[in-house]
């Protein structure tokens, strides 16, 4: 119920702030439907489903319905010793994204591998230490030689190192 | 035309370009299976390979590569909730819940059984209607093209389930994601709040791969991983008389519908998957089950963009203009060649054109005899333990992001619409709905104000030319009666409660 609430305020707020945006920015083109004008539809329209979804919420915990769609998954059923790998997954994701410019895809890309192997309940280090580097030999084998795809290579003595290798 | 057919024969069944064939299949079979690797970049790829061959073997290469990287973006659709490529995304909806079900094999089936024969109903439209269908979508303009991508739209009412304000919210969403970035018809910028990496817009691919991978790898992340899963073998069946009479028709309807709107400059074989989703779920009996993994789910899209690849060469061969943004690279290539596709095309290169043809036509009987092997292989891939294979797929995705446009920005996107899918997930918000407005609004959008430029400013443009007001009529339709029977429903209950 509160994640109903939660979408349908947030979808008010996006569309009220994109609106203001829009209305604000020059208007640069003299076409019948100019730039702007599509998107004002499409964001007035998602402000009435914001204003919709939430005096359906309002109405249902008013009305307490009970054959509603379940609206918040229970988890607690599922709820293993492992409940918070999804938070450290997303953490550990974006730090890669964020260092992957400057140490390059080889480094980065065997840390995130040992470090999701690890966390999803691999125990053994060395098998571990393993599949990261035998996975990014592949990888760079596949992507960066077979494929012709420039993979970042980072800065400094990282461009250098992944330089050897692709 | 039977000169024609006889010269294409004696240069396709030759060694060179009989192995060409099954290789570019192999080829096809692997890029589209990967996620992030389209059939796009596939020949973006082979096209420098190509220039040591002659034109023939060269466009057999390309053109192979091509349509069996169609058919493969279903089996990580199916097997990973991933799809391999863009026009696997609709395969998703159904044929992964299906896998989760324990039918992964007879998703898998189904989806080869009906891209093979889409494929094939596409390669024939292409060898004999060539001129005909190509005179038809000269007759489509800016009205029409909107009107067929408002029907499209329309399915998010059966993807909602039960819940339309979240549905429509999803559409919404994708429609405005497609406008950031430059606007195609002006050029003034919309939303990039002066980011350079914003000016191109959000890819399709990332936010593709962020809402149903990462989305995936979170969710399962939580999961006990642990426990080693007994993966049963994935028994692929085919030929399952049962299911394909259960899924003729929806076949039928859908090769047509994948070939005309295949033909349509600039739509692609992605939206011909979404409208014949969305044609196969509002003249079913039971719409409800879509999305809950029903062979009509699969069968729709998948056998509409295998003939909407098709269909795409066939105002390439005809007139020069590229069906989609694939045909466009293969019309490069034609062009690297010394070739020009258009009304001569066939004229004075003959042999080329029916070899073309012919070894489309070879492509798609592979599909049904190297696609069982190849699953079979790939599916190992299932037995991996997830804490391995988690991370490989992690690492797929990335790099298929990065891709796109070699851009880190990318990534960020994937990772934003991954934690989105993942807590869409969890409030039972229908992700496809966003990928539709996503795919569809830019169509929408563009044609939309090319027709009120053509019209003036009047709206009736839309419902005073034939072809748009059906169109449009059919989507109101769509649109209107599923509503209406719910609100009918409830009444009805309301009802039965107070006697």
């Amino acid at each position: 119920m509160k994640e109903n609430f939660i979408l349908g305020i947030g979808t008010i707020i996006l569309s009220v702030f994109f609106l203001i945006i829009n209305f604000t920015s020059p208007v640069r083109s003299s076409s019948i439907i100019g730039a702007n004008s599509w998107a004002n539809i499409i964001l007035t329209f998602m402000l009435v489903l914001g204003v919709l979804q939430i005096i359906k919420t309002i109405r249902q915990l008013r009305d307490k319905s009970t054959d509603q769609d379940t609206e918040v998954f229970d988890n607690k059923e599922k709820r293993t010793l492992q409940s918070r790998n999804h938070w450290y997954i997303l953490g550990a994701l974006i730090l890669y994204a964020f260092l992957l410019p400057y140490l390059g895809f080889i480094v980065v890309t065997t840390i995130l591998v040992f470090f999701m192997a690890w966390i999803l309940g691999m125990s053994k280090k060395s098998q571990i230490l393993t599949t990261s580097v035998l996975s990014n030999a592949a990888f760079i084998l596949i992507f960066a030689h077979l494929l012709n795809i420039p993979l970042p290579k980072g800065v400094g003595i990282f461009s250098v190192l992944s330089s050897l290798l692709y | 035309m039977l000169e024609g057919f006889l010269l294409g024969i004696e240069n396709l069944l030759q060694p060179f370009p009989l192995f060409l064939v099954v290789v570019a299949t192999l080829i096809g079979f692997l890029g589209g299976a990967l996620p992030g690797i389209s059939g796009t970049m596939l020949i973006i790829l082979f096209l420098p390979l190509s220039y040591s061959l002659d034109p023939i073997p060269a466009m057999i290469l390309l053109t192979s590569i091509y349509a069996s990287s169609v058919f493969s973006g279903l089996i990580s659709a199916i097997l990973f909730r991933t799809p391999g490529t863009p026009e696997g995304v609709c395969t998703t909806l159904d044929g992964y819940p299906m896998a989760q079900k324990g039918k992964a094999g007879q998703a898998l089936g189904i989806g080869i059984f009906c891209s093979g024969v889409g494929g094939i109903i596409g390669t024939l439209f292409l060898i004999f209607c060539t001129p005909l269908l190509s005179a038809m979508a000269l007759q489509f303009s800016s009205p029409e093209f909107f009107a067929l991508a408002v029907m499209g739209l329309t399915v998010v009412v059966t993807l909602s389930g039960n819940d339309y304000i979240k549905g429509f919210m999803g559409v919404g969403l994708g429609l405005f994601i497609s406008v950031i970035g430059m606007d195609p018809l002006t050029g003034t910028d919309r939303f990039t709040f002066g980011n350079p990496n914003m000016l191109g817009g959000i890819e399709l691919i990332p936010v593709i791969i962020g809402l149903f991978a990462i989305s995936e790898v979170l969710r399962k992340s939580m999961e006990d991983n642990t426990i080693k899963q007994e993966m049963k073998k994935v028994k692929t069946k085919i030929f399952d008389l049962k299911i394909i009479k259960r899924i003729s028709g929806t076949m039928a309807r859908s090769s047509l519908i994948g070939v005309f709107i295949g033909v349509l400059p600039g739509v692609g074989a992605t939206t011909a998957a979404m409208v014949s989703y969305s044609e196969a779920v509002r003249v079913s009996k039971h719409p409800e089950k879509f999305g809950t993994g029903i062979p009509e789910g699969i069968a729709a899209p998948e056998t509409a963009n295998n003939a909407a690849a098709m269909g795409t060469l066939i105002p390439l061969l005809a007139l020069g203009i590229p069906g989609g943004a694939t045909a466009a690279v293969i019309l490069g290539a034609f062009v690297i060649h010394g070739l020009q596709p258009g009304p001569m095309l066939m004229t004075n290169h003959p042999d080329l054109v029916y070899t073309l043809f012919l070894s489309l036509l070879v492509v798609n009987i592979l599909i049904f005899a190297l696609s069982k092997p190849f699953i079979n292989v790939f599916s190992k891939i299932m037995n991996i333990p997830y804490h391995i294979l988690g991370s490989l797929i992690v690492v797929f995705c990335i790099l298929g992001t990065y891709s796109v446009r070699n851009s880190t920005f990318d990534i960020w996107v994937m990772l934003l619409f991954g934690v989105l899918g993942y807590f869409f997930d969890k409030i039972k918000f229908p992700v496809s709905t966003i990928i539709l407005g996503l795919v569809l609004g830019p169509i929408a959008e563009v044609e939309f104000r090319r027709a009120l430029e053509m019209s003036g400013g009047d709206f009736s443009i839309f419902v005073t030319r034939p072809i748009s007001a059906v169109l449009l009529i059919i989507a109101l339709i769509s649109l209107v009666v599923p509503l209406i029977g719910k609100f009918i429903k409830k009444d009805r209950k309301e009802v039965e409660a107070l006697n």
